[in-house]
């Protein structure tokens, strides 16, 4: 610009716009491209669910009985016992991947999750404790996982509360109060009779047995409002994700924005949690897969749900079917498919030199 | 085309915790001018526009904009009318720069509004007048110092408004970027009457192209008018503690300080 | 002003130690303690008590504190990051795995047997999230450690799970174990951990004035001289054989790690060189204190240590958090 060196046209304001036009809609094509490819891996699995088990069913007849036809016995197989659980395993994913994308973009720290914060401790302690003090069980476990999980979010963000709220100290005070409530969880476990301990465990562990309709709809209410009120809230993201200073500069509303997508993201996380148990590390590793794969979209939250999804719904195929005669609990398998992939994504990207 | 918006200071008292930084300052930034803020370090003159920018709530006092408490305006209607860089912005991780600059747009953006043609219009004009337009699609991260500055006086300049607050905004700039961006700034006021006040840290550059300075120390203004009328070997002094001999600039007649330390001074004849 | 502080917090360790001889279930007198320690004869009833009881468990609190207080700094150092606790590179995840393993596919029953698996389980799983870590231009840079070691930690995690929910009688002493004891330790545990404390605490030590350099970013430390590569190695392998050690002794105690170097650092400030001996000296303080509560409160039986550190560990944690203007490294 200041002479010597530009041999070519300043291009006009005007072809400037049409290129950064171009430039936009070329990223929003590929945004929309991976979101395609997630959401086919996510109908797959839902597909796969359906057809496989101990009655394997051809994929004509799962879907003739999805719109009405079929005998009673497919119908029983693939309406009552498959489609509700592979449903609820999209749901939850879909619920913890969202939810950890929020707060890993609003903390900016790559090991922020629910988990991390205390969420999942919540609700966890919640849990066992109801059920091994009171015998709950059931929908009302679910429901105090949930009060649990709402609780601890709560109360960790109060904790952290000193005229307006600073992302390291929010996080730290979380890690506290996670850790309170996880020894009150290893507590427990240490003074209940085995067995006992051992369904705590399975819970603990994040697993979709047993789960049906009774469980579906209310997580799917709760997600149906939770989700597009938080991707609203998002809108307010790309000026959070600068900083307090430059965020109030350009007229976010920080503090109230932060409220929300927090509040969003936790009650998330809480709902997730309370239908399937703690499966929080997809919390954790769906939102830096979606962001590998599409680097420069910034928090990339659809991707990061969408990944989850995909995630629940393999590793709930996964477990119920790899290992003949054996069940393994969801979160088990989310840990051992997620956790080496994520791995994978880290050291190809760092091969090719990208940086962490 | 001036700039009818005014900002000013009433007896403004600032600090952080019980440290007090600023006391019981008036002032009032000339609409339609470019003000340039200098002083010495930790002399407040962050915090001062940090405070207009209603970035720092005051401990006394108020700022006004347009004659109304800055603090009691809804924040998205002050950020339409006045923009702010601060120092050392914060950008998130794998950030591409067109998109960092598209950011200087969410004030006028409100919930369900989509992008339009007049934000890509802004957006472009913005990476056209800092020049990194090629940088569209880089990463925020790949780029040097001086590039990244330019791309975030980009996002101020994008928010379009007619009040800009930019703190230190040359500090990781080359000369010749620097003078880019001030030529910038300067036909920003000249064109469509921008009102802006910079805080700089090179003497000789804020009094070339401010129309009215403010030389602040230890959170008082000390002095304040257009250049050539305050800027003396005394007043540098007082500020500074800085020896000087006070010259007209040869290329714009406006007063050059030239700084006498312990070495490299020719002793008068 | 700091090293007084620090005498004073060692007269304070000498307290807690003593403390954790003289109380307990059951009645101890003075004399007896003081030679059931140094000259015990096994036949006076309490002095035995402080023998096969009380010692063993002091100094597997004093073992198990110096070696997390120090690894816990070290590895917030190394990563920078507020959040990473010892068990960050894997290290409890990987004990874990092979501990379990042990149990269950080998059928060790004693502690004395299986811990050392753990030990080596720690090793290989920092070796692991190192390795995968450090792969790229860059090296092990913060974010790419942090993420890899708690990847890692989650697939060793599902990998213990799956072994334990398919094995009762292995999970009802894992369940123990995992809660974090001080309790049941022959003295031949302590003394074979004391060696790898002893090395795994001097390397920590000595990294004060790397870990500050590595403070300043990555750019800055290497302006000053220091060799990235080496830090890193270095201190990873502090922290294993402190955390390896530790989790030896005592069974995985993370939150002692996480939270005892942001209480050193409101006092001291950011000087790692500080921030290590303080640490060292406060960690095995807190877990002796923690081990007594854990001791009195349930009396005849115990609250385990790793319950009681973390129960009541957090509250003054989150006090302190709140205190700190600048909750950050």
């Amino acid at each position: 610009m200041n002479g010597l060196d530009t041999m070519a046209e300043q291009p006009t304001a005007a072809e400037a716009a049409a290129r950064l036009g171009r430039l936009r809609r070329h990223r929003r094509r590929g945004f929309g491209a991976v979101c395609l490819v997630l959401l086919l891996a996510v109908l797959t699995a839902l597909l796969v669910s359906l057809c496989t088990g101990d009655i394997a069913l051809p994929v004509g007849d799962v879907w003739d009985t999805l719109l009405g036809g079929g005998d009673a016995g497919s119908r029983f197989v693939v309406v009552e016992l498959r489609l509700p659980r592979a449903l609820l395993a999209l749901l939850v994913g879909f619920a913890f991947g969202l939810s950890g994308a929020v707060f890993q973009a609003l903390l900016r720290n790559p090991l922020a999750s629910p988990d991390v914060i205390g969420v999942s401790s919540g609700a966890a302690a919640a849990a066992v404790l109801a059920s091994m003090v009171y015998g709950v069980s059931g929908i009302a476990l679910s429901g105090t996982a949930l009060v649990g999980a709402l609780a601890a979010g709560a109360g960790v963000y109060l904790l952290a509360w000193r005229r307006g709220i600073n992302g390291q100290r929010l996080v730290l005070i979380g890690v506290g109060v996670g850790t309170g409530l996880s020894s009150i969880v290893s507590y427990l476990m240490t003074r209940s009779e085995v067995t006992e301990a051992q369904s705590a465990f399975v819970w603990l562990a994040g697993s979709l047995n047993g789960r049906s309709w009774p469980q579906f709809w209310p997580l799917f209410g709760a997600v149906v409002v939770l989700a597009p009120l938080t991707l609203l809230g998002s809108r307010a993201l790309p000026a959070l994700q600068l900083g307090d200073g430059t965020a109030a500069g350009l007229g976010a509303r920080v503090e109230r924005d932060r409220l929300v997508l927090l509040g969003c993201a936790t009650a998330l996380a809480g709902v997730a949690t309370a239908a399937a148990g703690p499966v929080g590390f997809v919390a954790f590793v769906s939102p830096p897969i979606a962001r590998r794969l599409l680097p420069g979209h910034g928090a990339a939250l659809l991707p990061a749900a969408l990944t989850g999804s995909a995630l629940v719904g393999l590793a709930d195929l996964a477990g119920q079917h790899a290992l003949p005669h054996t069940q393994l609990p969801v979160g088990l398998v989310t840990g051992v498919v997620g956790a080496p992939y994520l791995l994978w994504l880290l050291a190809r990207a760092n091969r090719v030199g990208q940086g962490g | 085309m001036t700039s009818s918006h005014t900002l000013q200071a009433r007896q403004l008292s600032l600090g952080y915790g019980e440290r007090e930084i600023v006391s019981r300052l008036d002032l009032a930034l000339p609409p339609g001018r470019i003000t340039v803020v200098v002083g010495p370090n930790a002399c407040g003159k962050s915090t001062l526009l940090r405070a207009l920018a209603r970035l720092l709530p005051p401990l006394a006092g108020s700022v006004l904009l347009d004659g109304c408490d800055i603090h009691r305006t809804p924040t998205k209607e002050v950020a339409a009318t006045l923009g702010v860089l601060p120092q050392s912005p914060v950008a998130p991780d794998a950030i591409v720069v067109a998109d960092l600059v598209g950011r200087g747009r969410y004030p006028h953006q409100g919930w369900f509004r989509r992008w339009t043609r007049a934000d890509d219009e802004a957006v472009a004009a913005a990476m056209l007048a800092t020049d990194v337009l090629d940088l569209a699609d880089r990463s925020v991260d790949e780029l040097s110092g001086g590039q990244r500055q330019r791309v975030w006086i980009a996002m101020a300049l994008a928010q379009e408004t007619d009040v800009l607050l930019l703190d230190e905004p040359t500090t990781y700039l080359d000369i010749s970027h620097q003078l880019d961006v001030l030529d910038l700034l300067t036909d920003l006021n000249r064109a469509r009457g921008v009102t802006l006040a910079l805080v700089l840290h090179d003497l000789n550059l804020a009094c070339r192209y401010a129309d009215h300075l403010i030389a602040m120390k230890a959170g008082r203004i000390v002095a304040e008018g257009p250049p050539g009328d305050i800027v003396t070997a005394s007043l540098v002094h007082e500020v500074f503690g800085l020896r000087s001999a006070v010259i007209p600039d040869p290329a714009s007649g406006t007063p050059m300080v030239v700084p006498l330390g312990r070495h490299h001074v020719t002793p008068p004849a | 002003m700091l090293g007084t502080g620090l005498a004073l917090l060692a007269l304070l360790l000498v307290a807690a130690t003593g403390l954790s001889l003289v109380v307990g279930s059951g009645h101890v007198a003075l004399h007896d303690v003081v030679d059931g320690v140094f000259t015990p004869d096994r036949s006076v009833r309490g002095q035995l008590v402080i023998q096969e009881v009380r010692l063993p468990r002091t100094l597997a609190g004093l073992l198990a504190g110096v070696a997390l207080g120090l690894a816990g700094t070290v590895i917030q150092g190394l990563t920078r990051n507020p959040l990473a606790d010892p068990g960050l590179l894997g290290v409890n995840a990987g004990a874990a795995v092979f501990v379990v393993f042990a149990i269950s596919v080998l059928s060790l029953t004693e502690p004395g047997q299986y811990i050392w698996f753990g030990f080596l389980g720690a090793c290989l799983a920092t070796v692991l999230v190192y390795g995968i870590g450090s792969l790229g231009r860059e090296g092990a840079t913060p974010v790419k450690l942090a993420l890899a070691g708690a990847a890692t930690t989650a697939v060793l995690s599902s990998m213990t799970s799956a072994m334990l929910l398919t094995d009762s009688q292995t999970f009802d002493q894992f369940r123990f174990w995992q809660v974090g004891a001080l309790g049941g330790r022959d003295i031949d545990v302590l003394r074979q951990a004391l060696p790898f404390v002893v090395v795994g605490g001097l390397l920590a030590n000595a990294m004060g004035p790397r870990l500050n350099g590595l403070a300043l970013g990555d750019d800055v430390a290497r302006g000053l001289g220091q060799r990235l590569s080496t830090t890193r190695v270095l201190g990873a392998a502090s922290v294993v054989l402190l955390c390896g050690a530790a989790t030896a002794v005592a069974g995985p105690l993370g939150f002692v790690g996480l939270a005892v170097p942001h209480a050193a650092r409101l006092v001291t400030g950011p000087d790692y060189r500080w921030i290590l001996p303080y640490s060292a000296l406060l960690a095995p303080t807190l877990l002796l204190l923690a081990d007594v509560v854990g001791r009195v409160v349930a009396r005849p039986g115990e609250l385990q240590v790793g319950v009681v550190t973390a129960a009541l560990g957090c509250v003054p944690f989150i006090l302190l958090v709140r205190r700190s203007a600048r909750a950050a490294l």
